[in-house]
């Protein structure tokens, strides 16, 4: 037992002096020499055997005898005599022998645990074995026991030099150094004599030096990394090694000879060792904005130019969509060119969008490092958002602002000229040269633009009716011109075509600047949304800044500044109001919080810039989402008004519906107790008859008298307002209304002849051709033929049994007729929220409104004929103002279409110009076979990569050649 | 025998406290119902776990504003799987330590104050300064002040309002409540959530009112008293008299007189903000400010208080204020107000109430009248083209056609005819139509703004500042009129208040006043 645990302790002393050694020579307490190991080594080895000496020692035996004697009290004092006498010789031996003899046997078979304990043993085995296994885990250390051997094998303890590196140093000079570059950097080999020893070099480069020495030595090392570099020595000076540049090398390296000779030691100078680092590829994008929209088919024609030390293995898109990124291969250089400069001609749809993404593209560049593996470089963000439908209406933007502008203008004029004026006619000429310049740029604008139905309905609706009301007006005044005097009837006609023609530019301009207002609130809630983003990912990126990432939160800040500016230029386009005071206060705000974390950052206050950057999103997100209420109530005050627009057609088409349907009755009613009314009806039959030949006959004149101008084509005019209004009055069988019309058409009709005569005799102006003046007497004719027809109705009167039926029927009437005017109310509600005007819709129900109840009253006084012509009337007058509604919706949704635009929704559509682009054209590849020789075929693809093409096919063949070679 | 004492005497203890630790949780829930919160923390000490224990301290620690340990507390209090009700207050906890994420507290007195920092620390200084008026000035009048001080929270967004307050979105958008009066805390929206801004030192009075009266009442008094008071009330921190009703209001109570529409008291259960519309909302608070205003008429000035411990004994509210202004008859109270309110001279002409408008918006999309008439809009804006193409005449013209035929022009009508004005040179029209705008719609903070521009070019110093002022108490985040008050303080020789606006503006141009302060992680 007590040779296991000297043995075990003895391992285990040793085992943990080695340990110890090892532990110091990697902490560097201890210098990498021999004489500081050994000197660890006696030091611990000390300590070790001091613990030895704790271990039972061969004078303790008689302390175990004792022990035995002890625990077999039959031996007492005879193994204790025996121990004795064997010690120092005393007395008979052949009694000791004797005493020997029985003392043998029951010690033996006494258990040695009994008497030795086993504790110290299994101490030892287990400190030799738990220092066996840290030995062992050494060798994974940069400094492994196996060094500590080595160090002890180099002692020489007779001839330890003392090197000091203080101390002077060795001459060397004529320092050649040779690089030999890795191969993947294409550099070749290069010498540089006479150098002064430093070395400049990227990773992988193996360095040969040469040098000279001042005096001969015996023996020289190269030392650099730690590590001692065989060098070659010829004639005792000239000096040839070699060293191999690290990834790893430390700023500080450093290099120089290890001289040795008669047992004394010298080191050359330190030479430094620069290590050129293989930096990622550098990648730009040159883009004035870093957003943009784009078509779906339409390249994107994003220049880019990647740059690498060494070279560059292969350039991609990365995408980044709704958090997730993938890469899109770019370019598969042939070779590895150290620049490549392109430009980006995949569409959107190559790139796998679709029309409303957004998206973030950066090109990405990997170079060909192959020593320390391939490093990517990345370009600049730059957004991109692929239009849908709305990429037309971002087009057409710039065109309707102009247009906005230039009839805001015109407006102006008309708002504030009173002209002309009604007292002095023969400035109306004037007037009109001076009104029609006000219209010169619109003119312009439109020619060059608008003319060939540009936009959408919305746009040609409200120009045709700028273009119908400007045209009335001026024929007015250019009549007026002729006049000798106004009288307020031409007054009143003036005032009305004036507020016409207002409200038509008002209209137009309002429809335009709606357009451009949800555009604009789109397009800056966007930007807000993303910069939002941008400051969020740019707070979570730097929650800790410090010297090294610095600089790149000065470029993130940065870049939002730009994006800031970007927006500041899209608020601009908003109305001038609360919110693009919003926009502006809070875009200023920011600008100053940026500057402010700008200057934290150049002054080292970083802790500050992080507060600041944490601030400037907190802002942003507000600033967001501010805008995003203001886009959310404004889709929802257009849903409410779109929704009270359903909500109104739909009883306007249930009341249109039950008037049709109430009209049938009465008809009906009219057939079965209505013999006697035959006349009547057939009497407002005829009379509709003439009054639509009137009509007619009107219009004929207006267009056979245009030519004439003046009081002629005036006086026209106001007899095709009677003869339509006879038609009107006609076929709602108002007898009153018809026989005042009737009246004022006969009137204008004998006028109109009057002026057509006096005109021609006063003025020379021609004759009316005998056609105009037989239409002119035709339509006299019919007036005073209706108001003939108009008396022998009055003797007419319905049956008892048709009274009643009608009487019957006019409580239905009646209902309706509160429904109409109720609806009436209504429809004035609703137009009081549209945000263009809609005058049909108020007229339409207005008329409703009154033809239904003036209906009510015929059929409760019996009169049939009323009855069925007020309730036609209502119709049209319902009809009319569901026309006006479904063209104010249809206006509205253009106007909608403005607020999604920015947004992208909606299908794809294809080039404005019907052609593909440049990236989609197919071009097929020539097989080999093609070829008469595999030269051929090389040459072919060189003379093909080397061919002059447009610039923005130049990517496109340089790709076709790189994948036609990789074939 | 005698060392039996001993023991005995421990025994008696541990009995007596445990005794003690069940009543004293009761007790102090007790005490957070009729906001006494003092009381509340008395009763706080030496709890044991008990859920009973557990529960108290965690609605104690949302009554102190300590909402992480209130929530740390409750979900221990209530285990694994809470009841609804519990799972209730659970969220309400949870969403208020989110609304409350990177909010830091500043305590000056009794009155400590949760923000989130950045620009709304402009709204610091005014908060302690209304508050401590309101105390000083308000709280006699009404009773004693609620021991424990007053904690304030102030909401950079009215989203992490909504979460604290746990009122519905729609409510809030409906009836326009931006600040609450709850848990023996006031929870206040930033005027910078509004679109306009709105009058949020009254709002802070008003809500101070509601825990007093809460305090004095034992939590009894009804909504429509509760709101009577503190809207007849909230001026009362910076004048000594009631202030008149907004021309809106005047005219809609004067409408609803006249047509017997009024709202009765029992639809304004449980809430204001649960009233139908902006409207009518408007009109409760109309009725029930003037009844109390006819109270303290009738009865002095002490009525109030006399009320509000009649109802805290037990009595109801309609009959306390019967018994305290009109001898117990509860009709002759009501008809002597509605008496009292005919013989008043209300505005007549109709005006359009300021909708509450949360987050950012246009002008014209937060206008009283224009926001529900695009057609007067329609005009507005191409007032404001012809303006801007420096046609000034012609935007006159249709300036004027946005003005209804029934009403005076909108609020923001008025800024743009003032503005055509100016620029025709006309600025005594220009300030004429800003002055009769102020007098309907005084909380426009806009027209504050415009007419102090008017009257300093006019050289009316002391008037530009007083709309300056009027226009920064509305909404204090233009850091131009902080600018232009700090000029005009500098001007009149008041470095303090000039430092004071240049600070303003400091924060609002950098977003706070130091970078570092509380930085959220």
């Amino acid at each position: 037992m007590l040779s296991v645990a000297a043995g075990a302790a003895f391992v285990a002393v040793v085992a943990w002096s080695w340990l110890l050694a090892v532990g110091m020579l990697n902490l560097g307490v201890l210098p990498p020499g021999p004489a500081g190991m050994l000197g660890v080594l006696i030091i611990a080895c000390g300590a070790g055997l001091w613990w030895l000496r704790e271990l039972p020692k061969a004078r303790e035996l008689r302390r175990y005898a004792l022990r035995v004697e002890a625990l077999r009290p039959a031996l007492a004092g005879e193994l204790l005599a025996v121990w004795d006498r064997s010690a120092r010789p005393l007395g008979s031996e052949a009694l000791v022998e004797r005493m020997a003899l029985r003392v043998v046997s029951p010690v033996e078979a006494l258990p040695s645990s009994e008497v030795i304990p086993a504790r110290p043993a299994v101490q030892s085995v287990l400190a030799a074995l738990v220092a066996a296994v840290l030995l062992l885990l050494t060798g994974f250390l940069d400094v492994g026991p196996l060094s500590v051997l080595g160090a002890l094998r180099s002692v020489e303890p007779a001839s330890v030099p003392v090197l000091e590196s203080a101390g002077p140093r060795a001459v060397v000079g004529d320092i050649t150094l040779r690089y030999l570059y890795p191969t993947y950097t294409g550099l070749s080999t290069i010498e540089i004599p006479n150098s002064n020893g430093d070395i400049h070099a990227p990773p992988g480069t193996r360095v040969e030096v040469s040098a000279r020495t001042e005096r001969s030595w015996s023996t020289a090392v190269l030392q650099v990394f730690g590590q001692d570099l065989p060098v070659e020595i010829a004639d005792g000076r000239a000096l040839r090694g070699a060293l191999e540049m690290r990834a790893d090398t430390p700023p500080d390296a450093v290099w120089h000879f290890q001289f040795g000779a008669d047992g004394s030691l010298m080191l050359s100078p330190d030479y430094r060792i620069v290590v050129d680092p293989d930096l990622p590829p550098q990648v730009t994008v040159d883009v004035a904005k870093n957003h943009m929209t784009a078509k779906l088919d339409q390249p994107l024609g994003i220049p880019w130019h990647a740059h690498d030390d060494y070279g560059i293995r292969k350039v991609v898109i990365e995408i980044t969509e709704g958090g997730t990124t993938r890469e899109v291969p770019l370019r598969d250089p042939l070779g590895v060119p150290r620049d490549l400069d392109d430009r980006l001609m995949l569409t959107p749809a190559e790139l796998g969008l679709h029309a409303g993404s957004k998206v973030q593209l950066r090109v990405k560049s990997w170079d060909n490092d192959e020593i320390s593996g391939s490093k990517a470089g990345r370009s600049s963000a730059v957004q991109v958002e692929v239009a849908g439908r709305g990429g037309d209406m971002k087009r057409l933007l710039p065109k309707r602002k102009e247009l906005r502008d230039a009839l805001v203008l015109v407006l102006a004029g008309f708002l504030t000229d009173a002209s002309p004026a009604f007292d002095a006619p023969s400035e109306a000429a004037a007037w009109i040269a001076e009104a029609n310049l006000r219209y010169q740029k619109f003119d312009g604008l439109v020619a060059a633009d608008w003319a060939s139905g540009e936009g959408g309905q919305a746009d040609q609706v409200a120009l045709r009716e700028v273009a119908d009301k400007r045209r009335s007006l001026f024929a007015l005044v250019g009549g007026l011109s002729h006049a000798e005097r106004l009288g307020s009837a031409d007054a009143e006609s003036l005032r009305s075509s004036q507020a016409a023609n207002i409200v038509a530019i008002e209209g137009a301009v309002l429809l335009y600047d709606e357009m451009l207002q949800r555009f604009a609130l789109s397009e800056v809630s966007d930007l807000a949304r993303q910069m939002a983003n941008e400051a969020a990912e740019m707070k979570a990126d730097f929650a800790s800044i410090d010297s090294h990432n610095a600089a790149d939160a000065r470029a993130r800040l940065d870049q939002l500044r730009r994006m800031l500016s970007d927006l500041a230029k899209a608020a601009a386009q908003m109305g001038d109001g609360g919110l693009r005071q919003f926009t502006n206060d809070s875009a200023d705000r920011l600008s100053d919080m940026i500057t402010e974390a700008q200057k934290a950052l150049a002054e080292g206050r970083y802790q500050d810039a992080q507060a600041m950057m944490d601030r400037i999103a907190e802002q942003m997100q507000q600033f967001s989402d501010g805008l995003q209420d203001q886009q959310k109530r404004q889709s929802e005050s257009s849903d409410a008004v779109g929704n009270a627009m359903k909500d109104l057609d739909k009883q306007l088409e249930q009341l249109q519906a039950d008037q049709a349907k109430l009209r049938e009755q009465t008809e009906q009613a009219q057939e079965k107790h209505g013999s006697s009314m035959e006349d009547a009806l057939a009497v407002w039959k005829e009379i509709e008859e003439r009054s639509g030949s009137a009509a007619r006959g009107a219009a004929e004149v207006v267009a056979a008298t245009g030519p004439l101008g003046g009081g002629v084509f005036r006086g026209a005019g106001d007899l095709q307002a009677e003869a339509d209004g006879l038609l009107d009055a006609a076929r709602s069988r108002n007898p009153e209304r018809t026989r005042a019309r009737a009246e004022s058409t006969d009137s204008e009709a004998g006028g109109l002849s009057s002026i057509i005569s006096w005109a021609a005799k006063q003025r020379g102006a021609p004759p009316a051709t005998a056609a105009t003046a037989a239409s002119i007497s035709k339509i006299a004719a019919d007036a005073r033929r209706v108001l003939a027809l108009l008396d022998k109705l009055e003797g007419q009167a319905a049956s008892p049994q048709l009274q009643q039926a009608l009487q019957q029927l006019a409580d239905k009437q009646q209902q309706i007729s509160g429904r109409a005017q109720q609806l009436s109310k209504d429809a004035k509600d609703v137009a009081r929220n549209l945000p263009m005007k809609a005058p049909g819709l108020e007229q339409g129900t207005r008329q409703a409104a009154a033809e239904s109840g003036r209906a009510a009253e015929a059929m409760q006084s019996g009169d049939p004929m009323s009855a069925t012509g007020g309730q036609q009337a209502t119709e049209d007058g319902i009809r009319e103002a569901r026309e006006a509604l479904k063209q104010a919706a249809q206006t509205m949704q253009s106007m909608a279409q403005q607020g999604e635009s920015s947004s992208g929704e909606g299908e794809g559509e294809k080039s404005g110009n019907g052609t593909e682009g440049p990236a989609s054209m197919e071009m097929p590849i020539p097989a080999p076979e093609e070829f008469e020789t595999p030269e051929a075929y090389r040459r072919a693809l060189l003379e093909g990569m080397q061919g002059t093409v447009p610039d923005q096919y130049r990517s496109t063949n340089l790709r076709y050649y790189e994948e036609l070679v990789r074939q | 025998m005698k060392s039996l004492y001993l023991p005995a005497a421990l025994l008696f203890s541990w009995c007596f406290a445990g005794f003690a630790f069940a009543g004293n949780a009761k007790q102090g829930e007790a005490c957070l119902e009729r906001m006494d919160l003092s009381c509340a923390q008395s009763n706080a000490t030496g709890l044991g776990s008990s859920t009973e224990d557990l529960g108290f301290q965690a609605r104690l620690a949302f009554h102190e504003q300590r909402f992480g340990d209130a929530l740390r507390l409750l979900k221990s209090a209530v285990g694994p799987t809470p009841d609804a009700a519990t799972q209730k207050e659970v969220d309400l906890y949870k969403a208020t330590v989110e609304a409350t994420d990177g909010f830091v507290r500043e305590t000056r007195g009794d009155v400590s104050v949760m923000y989130l920092p950045g620009t709304d620390e402009v709204l610091l200084d005014d908060t302690f300064v209304t508050l401590q008026a309101a105390h000083d000035r308000i709280g006699p009048r009404l009773g004693s002040a609620p021991p424990g001080g007053v904690r304030v929270e102030i909401y950079p967004t009215a989203a992490r309002f909504i979460a604290a307050s746990g009122i519905p979105a729609e409510s809030v958008r409906t009836t326009g409540v931006v600040a609450l009066s709850k848990w023996s805390r006031l929870l206040v929206t930033s005027p910078r959530a509004l679109a306009r801004g709105y009058a949020w030192k009254d709002t802070l009075a008003h809500e101070y009112i509601h825990y007093i009266v809460a305090y004095n009442t034992a939590d009894r008094a009804p909504v429509w008293l509760q709101e009577g008071v503190a809207r007849s009330h909230e001026v009362l921190w910076r004048v000594d008299t009631f202030e008149d009703l907004p021309a809106y209001q005047q005219s809609m109570l004067a409408n609803a007189l006249a047509g017997d529409s009024l709202v009765p008291l029992e639809r304004m259960h449980p809430s204001m903000a649960f009233l139908p519309s902006a409207e009518m909302a408007a009109l409760a608070f109309a009725q029930v400010a003037t009844m109390v205003q006819f109270l303290q008429n009738s009865a002095g000035d002490d009525a109030t208080k006399r009320v509000l411990s009649e109802v805290k004994s037990g009595t109801d509210a309609l009959a306390a204020v019967a018994n305290v202004g009109t001898h117990g008859d509860a009709n002759a109270f009501m008809s002597g107000w509605k008496q009292w309110l005919r013989s008043l001279k209300f505005v007549s002409r109709q005006l359009a109430a300021m909708p509450t408008v949360i987050g950012g918006g246009d002008d014209l999309s937060t206008d009283p009248l224009l926001s529900n008439r695009q057609d007067l809009a329609g005009f507005a804006r191409l007032g404001d083209l012809l303006l801007e193409a420096q046609k000034a005449t012609a935007a006159l013209v249709e300036y004027k056609k946005a003005i209804p035929e029934d009403e005076p022009a909108s609020p923001a009508l008025a800024v743009r005819l003032a503005r055509a004005y100016r620029a025709l040179g006309q600025e005594p029209e220009a300030i004429a139509v800003l002055s009769d705008s102020i007098r309907d719609y005084p909380e426009y903070a806009t027209s504050r703004k415009e007419l102090g521009d008017l009257l300093l070019r006019a050289g009316d110093r002391p008037g530009a500042t007083a709309q300056y002022l009027a226009s920064a108490d509305i909404n204090p985040f233009d850091p131009a009129v902080q600018s232009a008050l700090a000029a005009l303080y500098d001007a009149a020789g008041n470095v303090p208040q000039a430092e004071r606006r240049r600070r303003y503006e400091r924060i609002l141009r950098t977003g706070g006043s130091d970078p570092s302060k509380g930085r959220s992680h």
